[in-house]
């Protein structure tokens, strides 16, 4: 049972239905209550009144994410004289929604009652709903064929909501109502239909067989288990990190995406504003994951090449070879409003889709991907050379094109204020943000690879590693702020070293980037009381000009940021303060009731039993959904030589023992297993190519 | 918002079109609900032919027009089929990948110079 005044979500890929504890949907503008596919409001207003009065919520329960029940009674108006009417409400979600309605008479009395159900839909695009913008083209609304329907047309751009009964059913242009008799201890129930419609204006040549109407959730139900009964099974000496892994693989679940264009699914960045397909996102979630569920990584990978970019658009922030940032199926997005059909705006997605595919080949052994995607890896490779670098200093940089529509800030600190000097001055663009820097450094090593040993090219092999090392030297000389023993944030648009000590120097190590001596000193900022606040990896240190225990970028403190962090202190041999990061961030997730939301407060841990929460924060969301899976893999060490399972256990004496059973991977499945030894302090050893 | 600002070089061919060897097979064109021609695609390059024989995929357009358009860089296929003039079925992949190939400048045999960018 959920918490008592939130609203009540259910999902199953980019559908979502969202409605208050009694079921009722009523959008207003500071309730996003509806019915959402494609990044559209299909209802905005659901309300089921019995004799013209609102049932009372007894409780709702969220039985699985793509399923709730609400138990309701109508009110007697007095504590003295009890309910004789009870009303259940069963929805599941599936291209539209389906909702079962039963009244119960436990009187003695039969009963005649006026059940209506008043239903509406604005057909909001979704950045509508978040910016409060009006509509331009039509809404009509029709009785047809005894059901309701409600449309929205602009032009070509046209969609429906339809709305029928099971049970009989006076149709009306507001909504439907039922006139029902009950004997006494007797039931009714109806089955209402709510579709959502895409209305095209082309024809097709043939009739296409229409799939039959949802068969209720028992296909859902069988595959969230399948995907459940799948994954590696944990078993662990300290109880809440079951909880915190089953809890990851349902969200998990919850946030797989079908584009209908590539087989299988990717993960949506998060509920209930970005299920949509992310670059940057998407392939973060994927990396995480990539242990436990590999197939993600596949289709992620499959379907950013897809789009992947092949000309000069402004507009979309759009470059030959870059990976996209963000699509969206909106009305806003169909009219050019906005740029997300794909928008580009992001400098590190690109690095990123060529990390995933060297580690997804590494895991798995699946060298065909490798062979299907080089076309894609080496345009990827030219993008970060030809137009990631824009002024051919070296590094890769960033600045939108278009400002009132492109996004500021194009690493993933996306908000306005986040790339600041320390005296909170914020840095003009182009902004060349370090962690970019590690993303291609990692990225050129990770394709040497491929090239070499899968793709047979040993002469790019040799220019990749060539430039990565030369790479490393520039960045390490350029970036060093030899007076804070720290690497600059960024260098901003006058080449100027943006000096804020932020979480951004733990992606380097993630990288490998960075030279040993400065790698040690960047992991004493980032386990030193400024970074560190004892529950994670703050994002900027609580000594910045900038910063704000509550600012998104500029203080609170992401799971998915200190997963990579972790995994980084790995690599260079911190086991220990990795496993501090690991361990605060799983005792975390168990105080978050299992689940870690996308960012929280970053109040120093002696001054807070629980982490705060942050206000606006998106849960589930994607990235924090996968960073307790990165831990895990970060605890126990698990690496890949495209051989063999390597697993190298570092867990701090709390979290006792873990073990992962059938870890996929190019071995088949293989079990993992590690338990708690002190762990000392360890000089670090040789940093491993990757 | 002016709108000159957004459009602003938009749509510019890419200096390096990648030729996609790996993209092979025959795409449907379907229009108003009749099959009128396919789209060869072999070997990097492609080609306009007549509509008979298997196709892996289909495209549903309004108009001829519209594939023009995207030849010549004017229309985004995502919008296009947000807006209801531009639908696949079949394997869609395909479907997608050959239409970007279009967008992204590969000539077509067999077009009239309606589908070149700058008019040919």
């Amino acid at each position: 049972m959920s918490a008592t005044n939130e609203p009540v979500s259910i999902l199953d890929g980019n559908t979502f239905v969202v409605s208050d504890r009694r079921g009722d949907i009523e959008a207003t503008p500071t309730e996003n209550h509806g019915l959402f596919l494609n990044d559209t409001r299909f209802l905005s207003r659901f309300v089921l009144t019995i004799d013209g009065l609102r049932p009372t919520l007894l409780s709702a329960d969220d039985l699985a994410y793509f399923r709730v029940q609400f138990f309701l009674a109508l009110a007697t108006g007095t504590i003295y004289v009890n309910s004789k009417l009870s009303i259940m409400r069963r929805r599941s979600v599936s291209d539209g929604f389906r909702e079962e309605i039963e009244i119960v008479n436990h009187d003695r009395q039969p009963v005649t009652l006026k059940v209506h159900l008043e239903a509406a839909s604005d057909f909001a695009d979704l950045f509508e709903v978040k910016d409060k913008l009006a509509k331009k083209g039509q809404l009509y609304r029709k009785v047809d064929n005894g059901r309701l329907l409600l449309g929205y047309q602009r032009e070509s751009f046209r969609r429906e909501t339809v709305i029928s009964s099971s049970a009989p059913a006076e149709v009306k242009d507001d909504g439907l109502s039922f006139e029902v008799y009950l004997e006494p201890q007797s039931s009714w129930t109806t089955s209402i239909d709510v579709s959502a419609v895409f209305v095209r204006a082309v024809r097709d040549a043939k009739p296409r067989a229409r799939g039959s109407q949802r068969d209720g959730d028992a296909p859902m139900g069988r595959d969230l288990a399948k995907w459940v009964d799948e994954a590696p099974r944990l078993v662990a000496s300290w109880e809440p990190l079951g909880n915190i892994y089953k809890r990851s693989l349902i969200d998990l679940a919850a946030l797989r995406f079908t584009t209908g264009i590539t087989p299988g699914a990717l993960p949506a960045a998060g509920l209930p504003w970005f299920m949509a397909v992310f670059g940057r996102d998407s392939l973060i979630t994927s990396f995480q994951a990539l242990p436990f569920a590999p197939e993600l990584s596949a289709t992620t990978l499959r379907t950013l090449a897809l789009f992947q970019a092949q000309s000069v658009d402004p507009f979309r922030d759009m470059e030959p070879g870059k990976i996209m940032h963000e699509l969206r199926l909106g009305e806003l997005t169909a009219f050019e409003e906005r740029p997300h059909s794909p928008y580009y705006g992001s400098a590190d997605g690109t690095m990123l889709f060529l990390i995933l595919l060297e580690e997804y080949v590494r895991w798995t052994g699946d060298r065909a991907l490798a062979h299907e995607l080089e076309l894609e890896a080496r345009a990827a490779v030219s993008w970060i050379d030809r137009y990631g670098d824009r002024d051919g200093d070296g590094y890769v940089e960033y600045e939108r094109r278009v400002v009132e529509t492109g996004l500021d800030n194009q690493c993933w600190k996306d908000s306005w204020d986040s790339i600041a000097f320390a005296d909170g001055t914020i840095a003009p663009t182009p902004r060349a943000t370090c962690e970019l820097q590690g993303y291609v450094y990692d990225a050129k090593v990770r394709m040497a690879r491929l090239a070499r040993e899968v793709w047979g090219d040993p002469g790019w092999a040799t220019a990749l590693e060539r430039q990565a090392a030369e790479l490393k030297e520039r960045f390490n000389r350029d970036f060093w702020i030899p007076e804070r023993n720290f690497f600059a944030l960024a260098l901003d648009g006058k080449k100027r070293k943006v000096d804020s000590l932020t979480s951004n120097i733990g992606h380097l190590l993630w990288s490998g980037i960075a030279d040993e001596d400065k790698a040690r000193s960047c992991v004493q900022h980032l386990m030193g009381e400024d970074l560190f606040s004892g529950w994670g990896v703050r994002t900027m240190a609580a000594s910045e000009g900038s910063y704000n225990p509550i600012g998104y970028h500029v203080g609170a403190v992401w799971p998915h940021d200190n997963s990579i962090i972790a995994w980084g202190l790995r690599r260079y041999g911190y086991k220990a303060e990795s496993a501090m990061i690991c361990r605060a961030m799983l005792e975390a997730a168990n105080l978050f009731r299992g689940r870690l939301p996308e960012a929280f407060g970053g109040y120093p841990r002696r001054d807070t039993h629980y982490p705060v929460e942050y206000p606006t924060a998106c849960s589930p969301q994607a990235w924090a959904t996968g960073a307790p899976l990165l831990f895990l893999r970060t605890l126990l060490g698990l690496d890949s030589d495209e051989r063999h399972l390597i697993v190298d256990p570092a867990i701090p004496e709390p979290l006792g023992q873990i073990e992962l059973l059938d870890l996929p991977g190019c071995w088949g499945r293989m079990d993992a297993f590690g338990r708690a030894r002190p762990v000392h302090e360890v000089t670090p050893p040789a940093i491993p190519a990757t | 918002m002016e709108e000159s600002e957004i459009t602003k070089g938009r749509g510019q061919a890419a200096p390096a079109a990648r030729p996609d060897d790996r993209l092979s097979g025959r795409l449907g064109i379907v229009v108003n609900g009749k099959t009128v021609a396919a789209l060869h695609m072999e070997g990097g390059g492609a080609s306009l032919e007549p509509a008979e024989g298997e196709t892996r995929a289909s495209v549903l357009v309004t108009s001829m027009d519209e594939l023009g358009r995207i030849a010549r860089g004017e229309l985004n296929l995502v919008v296009a089929s947000l807006r209801g003039n531009l639908s696949a079925r079949g394997d869609v992949a395909f479907a997608l990948r050959a239409l970007r190939a279009l967008e992204g400048g590969v000539t077509v045999q067999g077009a009239d110079r309606s589908w070149t960018r700058n008019g040919g």
